[in-house]
């Protein structure tokens, strides 16, 4: 349960980090991993799986002084999941609450 | 941790991904980031541990791979904590394979045998000479043929056999005790489709421009001095042995034991249980050898492209030459022995008990080959080759 759990919510947050600009690997990791602690490596495999699933696309870009940057940027797909995924977490997570007796 | 280690780590973890896209996208991605991270001034150690432990990385790749359906996705229970045997389960890929599918270019069908039980023996003959078959059976006597089928189309040979009648021929069905031997022209032009129910399958100087299937459920497949554009040979419960021949192979059985000696080309295997002796001059395609629990003897001449060994329990012992492309292997339980060419240099991971490496480990030229060596419990050693 949790470790599904986990997978939704990271999942959740790689979108969210994409809703309003596209974000190349590194740059996103950084930005989810200095809000919620994650085992960063794993957001890599979850890309490619989003990306399997069509819901973010990619765009290489060449860097002059570094390696080329895969940039990700949420599709329609992606953002309908988002709004559905986001619309299931804030329905959820207070009922948890309430049902542990935390006060959100 | 550091850069080589998290990679070492996490390579050793997927090592029977290596060579799948997924697996080198994986990997492109996680050296960019760290080629990133580093520009961005985070130290190595900080990379890795925000990176995470390899071997949870490793299990979100395994579960991408395997399309996400895990036990507590589907039945809302929490799994057990992954013992390392079912963790290893998943490494290895879905065996054995089922016979390619020709397309266009593998050219006509020179030979296509479909027999239920008997033997067959392939010859190449003088070029230039249209096919002969002969079928006698097991006190060399001529057969009555009539339930084996040959159609020679044009050169094309078609040999098929009628099903069982009676309460006897489904009987007798069982032994093989009819052998169906063919002479080809050496040089055809075109491919080879061979499979058989029961029976063992021998086949002596055949030359095809295209490539050669052999499957045989039960019984032993031997090739010598042959040559196709690409062998796929599966003996199934039976041992394979090629010898003296060339061209591209992939070798699999459930229950014997794979020979490839004296062989001109890369070398791809799995089988289940048996051993694997693999002897090549010079192997210019990636090759695969997986092992669940046998013994592994490879020697390479030149090694153009990458190998890769994976053995769950056996030993491994592995020598090349001249080692032009990176070696990996990686045994569970078993010892990894590696010989090298005396001028070897390549970059070393040896992980596991080290007892001996005859090279020098720091520091190797940029696109050196790697040669990468792991065991859980056992010992490495490399020397060179004497």
């Amino acid at each position: 349960m949790i470790t599904q759990l986990k997978k939704g919510v990271l999942e959740l947050c790689v979108l969210a980090a994409l809703r309003d600009e596209e974000r190349y690997g590194y740059e996103l990791i950084t930005v989810i991993s200095e809000r919620i602690e994650v085992t960063a490596g794993t957001i890599y495999p979850l890309l490619k799986r989003i990306r399997t699933d069509g819901l973010v696309a990619v765009r290489t870009v060449d860097s002059p002084d570094g390696p080329s940057r895969k940039y990700y940027r949420l599709t329609d797909r992606g953002r309908d999941e988002l709004a559905a995924a986001t619309a299931e977490w804030t329905n959820f997570y207070p009922r948890v609450n309430a049902m542990i007796g935390v006060n959100p | 941790m550091t850069q080589d280690e998290f990679f070492a780590q996490l390579s050793a973890a997927l090592f029977s991904y290596a060579g799948q896209p997924e697996y080198s996208e994986l990997m492109d991605d996680l050296k960019t980031h760290f080629a990133e991270a580093l520009r961005h001034g985070e130290s190595e150690a900080a990379v890795t541990a925000r990176l995470g432990d390899p071997a949870e990385i490793a299990a979100g790749f395994r579960e991408l791979m395997a399309g996400e359906v895990t036990p507590d996705a589907t039945s809302g229970v929490t799994p057990a904590p992954a013992s390392p045997a079912s963790g290893d389960e998943d490494e290895f890929p879905a065996l054995p394979p089922l016979p390619p599918t020709l397309g266009p270019d593998a050219g006509r069908p020179v030979l296509a045998v479909d027999l239920r039980s008997a033997n067959l023996v392939v010859w190449g003959g003088p070029g230039g000479q249209p096919p002969r078959v002969n079928v006698r059976d097991a006190r060399g006597w001529t057969a009555r043929d009539s339930e084996i089928r040959v159609e020679d189309l044009d050169g094309s040979v078609r040999i098929t056999q009628d099903p069982p009648t009676g309460v006897l021929g489904r009987l007798f069905n069982l032994v093989a005790n009819v052998t169906v031997e063919v002479t080809l022209p050496v040089g055809s032009d075109g491919y080879a489709d061979i499979r058989l129910a029961t029976g063992n399958v021998e086949l002596h100087g055949l030359e095809l421009t295209g490539p050669a299937i052999v499957d045989t459920k039960v019984g032993n497949v031997k090739v010598d001095r042959c040559a196709a554009r690409q062998w796929w040979v599966n003996g199934r419960v039976g041992n394979v042995r090629l010898e003296d021949s060339r061209g591209p192979v992939e070798a699999y059985s459930r229950t014997g034991n794979v020979v490839v000696a004296n062989h001109t080309g890369a070398v791809s295997a799995d089988l289940r249980s048996g051993n694997l002796t693999v002897e090549t001059r010079r192997s210019d395609a990636p090759s695969r050898l997986v092992v669940r629990s046998g013994n592994v003897k490879a020697s390479v001449g030149r090694l153009g492209a990458d190998l890769w060994l994976d053995v769950r329990s056996g030993n491994v012992t592995v020598e090349v030459a001249e080692l032009g492309a990176n070696v990996t292997t990686h045994s569970r339980s078993g010892n990894v022995k590696a010989a090298l060419g005396a001028s070897t240099v390549a970059l070393f991971r040896l992980s596991g008990s080290v007892v001996k490496n005859a090279f020098p480990t720091t520091p190797a030229p940029d696109g050196a080959p790697i040669v990468d060596l792991s065991t859980r419990s056992g010992t490495v050693k490399v020397t060179r080759l004497a």
